[in-house]
């Protein structure tokens, strides 16, 4: 079977699913909407984490249960609505050039869910609302760099990435040097980086997200780095700028053209104390003015001693 | 969405009638079939744009937007399934669902696919963006993606076979 068969395939699988909305949900919904829009005073933006309870049992479960256990309650007028643990994207791209920003919730939280758990921060005082405060504070106490500036971001209500660029002395960015990947365990909630990724820097297969490593580790994929090397982290949980359990290099590869080459190296690394952490892998400026080309990162768990 | 005055809330279930249907097909497509998350999806879709005509924004609320907003939603979803997911195993194979055993209809196969796979093939197949582009939506390389397409299509080729 050729390739064009098997996408066609997979397409007609998916068309399969494409049915229409049955009419039970579809009135149920359309009750649901009428209430809430009565329920809130003309003008009057509606909070956008307010949901409905679940009309029936064939809801998914909850990805927090905890969360829903202590769930947010919110009153609009005589209308009670219990809040869920899922809301509205505080902002959407909807189209090319079209950014909409979600009015805030008015709630009464008697729990907050805990951050996600990812690279940084892990220090209740570096986290952040903004996802594009959180990328810069990444980049420079994390990667220890200066003067990086996000260029384009993309924001959802539980996920968002962000691609951070250098500015150079004439004020201009440079290339991206890396997309970094954001999550949050509730809308309104602080920003973790949970990767980073470059197009520049394919980490093998052993290196997807949650690998466990342990020592000396194999890191291996595929790059470009022409006539150069990619420098090679591991860090523990906690560490910033400047600290690693290890360090070391491989030989780049690639072409001049763009082409990815691959690359492997054993890294060795000290006993972890903790059980979660990241491999950094990266391209210096040749010209040694501190930039990074490009970047990955992956946040790795370590095999127990 | 067009309204004038007191017909605001009139208008905003018109738009609703005449945009369900589209939106609620791409989400089960989407979600690979799964009822309820199309559902819930939806509802969230619709309480968007409900906030958004409550700020002042009736004028951006059509099908485009409602379609826009139902990705997003979609995204958000694969990438809380993964978090899920890998919060569940340490990295450790996971078993074969059910129609891995009993083949069954486009829901059961794509069921049956890690969450990973799922969504990989939904945004290659439903929302037909570039494999870069799943990549970056997803979080993960470019290489990673094209594994996981791989895999995702062979998994399915395999469970089709008689």
């Amino acid at each position: 079977m050729s390739g064009r068969d098997m996408d066609d395939q997979v397409r007609a699988l998916f068309d399969e699913l494409g049915t229409d909305p049955p009419a039970a949900f579809r009135a149920g919904l359309r009750a649901e909407l009428a209430l809430a829009w009565d329920a809130g005073a003309p003008g009057e933006p509606l909070a956008p984490v307010v949901a409905l309870a679940a009309r029936d049992g064939s809801r998914r479960a909850r990805p927090w249960p905890a969360v829903a256990a202590a769930a947010v309650v919110v009153a609009l007028g005589a209308v009670a609505l219990a809040a869920r643990d899922r809301g509205s994207p505080d902002t959407v791209t909807a189209g090319p050039g079209t950014t909409m920003t979600a009015p805030e919730a008015t709630t009464t939280s008697t729990a907050v869910p805990a951050p996600v758990e990812g690279i940084w921060p892990t220090a209740a005082a570096d986290r952040s609302t903004d996802p594009d405060a959180t990328a810069r504070a990444f980049v420079a106490t994390y990667l220890g760099l200066a003067r990086p500036v996000s260029t384009a971001a993309a924001v959802g209500g539980l996920s968002a990435t962000v691609e951070v660029a250098f500015l150079g002395d004439d004020g201009r960015p440079f290339a991206p040097m890396t997309t970094l990947s954001l999550a949050r365990s509730h809308p309104g909630g602080t920003w973790t980086v949970e990767g980073a990724s470059s197009p520049g820097i394919d980490p093998g297969y052993g290196l997807d997200h949650g690998a466990v490593l342990a020592s000396p580790a194999r890191i291996d994929g595929r790059a470009n780095a022409f006539e150069g090397t990619v420098q090679i982290e591991i860090r523990e949980d906690g560490m910033v700028a400047g600290q690693a359990l290890g360090r070391g290099f491989a030989t780049g590869s690639g072409d001049s053209d763009g082409s990815l080459g691959p690359f492997a190296a054993d890294v060795a690394f000290d006993r972890p104390g903790r059980p979660f952490g990241a491999v950094l892998i990266f391209e210096d400026s040749a010209a040694g003015d501190g930039r990074l080309i490009q970047l990955a990162a992956v946040r790795v768990a370590f095999a127990a001693p | 969405m067009v309204a004038t005055g007191g017909s605001d809330r009139e208008a905003f279930l018109d738009l609703y009638e005449r945009t369900l249907g589209p939106v609620y097909r791409y989400l089960r497509r989407g979600c690979a079939g799964q009822p309820g998350v199309a559902e819930e999806l939806a509802q969230e879709t619709y309480l968007a744009a409900l906030a958004a005509v409550r700020a002042g924004r009736a004028g951006e609320v059509g099908l485009p937007w409602l379609l826009g907003v139902a990705h997003h939603k979609l995204v958000d979803h694969y990438r809380a399934s993964r978090r899920e997911e890998r919060s569940r195993v340490a990295l450790a194979a996971r078993p074969p669902g059910p129609a891995a055993a009993h083949g069954g209809g486009a829901a059961e196969l794509l069921g049956a696919l890690p969450a990973a796979q799922r969504a990989a093939l939904a945004l290659r197949y439903v929302d037909d963006l570039p494999v870069p582009e799943v990549a970056r939506r997803l979080g993960r390389s470019v290489h990673a993606t094209e594994s996981l397409l791989a895999r995702g299509r062979a998994a399915l080729r395999a469970r089709r076979r008689p």
